[in-house]
């Protein structure tokens, strides 16, 4: 298998997606990756609050 | 509800679907962020994995076509053997098969022995390509289409964890 393949593939299917589609693709795609990341990448992790933070 | 992505893992592994993850979505899922919107599955090319796949796309509602005007719902007896990659759209998203990896190939079987068992937070079990293969094939690639971020970060990854 070659690039070449590969990009002529994906240039053909990106004429043939629906755009509102690929859209909302883009977007739950967005979302669930968030949620599946490592955990220590995750923007909306939970934070510890400060009162219960270790102070020095 | 399950998102998109678990909907079409959870699909694959319904109907026994031998198949890797591979690509923008396996680094993302192991190690961080990258933009990457379609799924890549790097498939057992045997006949009787390769109708299993068949039956998981058209559940998913899957289109491709050899040409633009020829583009619609995969047929259910889609020849997988008359290219090495498809790029499909489904219900769910996009994704992509490969029957052979660049850099990878002839070597499903021992790739498959090194996959990690992996999954999603919801639960969906998926086979992981490891780092040692995924480095692989992006060396194969011509330097110029390298994603050297990755690169850098796996061969770091496995120095430290050799």
């Amino acid at each position: 298998m070659t690039s070449e393949e590969k990009q002529r593939e994906e240039a053909k299917r990106d004429r043939m997606y629906d755009p509102v589609l690929r859209w909302r693709h883009i977007q739950e795609t967005i979302t669930w990756a968030e949620a599946n990341m490592p955990e220590h990448l995750r923007r909306n992790r939970p934070r510890v609050p400060k009162s219960l933070k270790p102070t020095l | 509800m399950n998102m998109n992505v678990d909907t079409i893992l959870e699909v694959f592994q319904r109907h026994k679907v031998d198949a890797i993850l591979i690509g923008g979505m396996n680094f993302l899922l192991r190690h961080q962020p990258v933009l990457t919107f379609d799924i890549d599955f790097w498939v057992r090319d045997n006949d009787e994995n390769l109708s299993r796949v068949t039956a998981a796309m058209r559940e998913l509602e899957a289109q491709w076509g050899k040409s633009e005007k020829t583009w619609g719902t995969l047929s259910a007896n889609h020849d997988w053997r008359s290219q090495n990659i498809f790029c499909v759209t489904t219900k769910y998203g996009a994704v992509d098969i490969f029957r052979e990896v660049q850099g990878l190939e002839g070597q499903y079987e021992a790739c498959h022995a090194r996959s990690l068992l992996e999954q999603t937070v919801s639960g969906i079990p998926y086979r992981s390509l490891s780092d040692r293969d995924m480095l692989a094939c992006q060396l194969a690639l011509p330097e110029n289409e390298r994603r050297l971020d990755r690169v850098t970060f796996l061969k770091n990854h496995l120095e430290q964890s050799s």
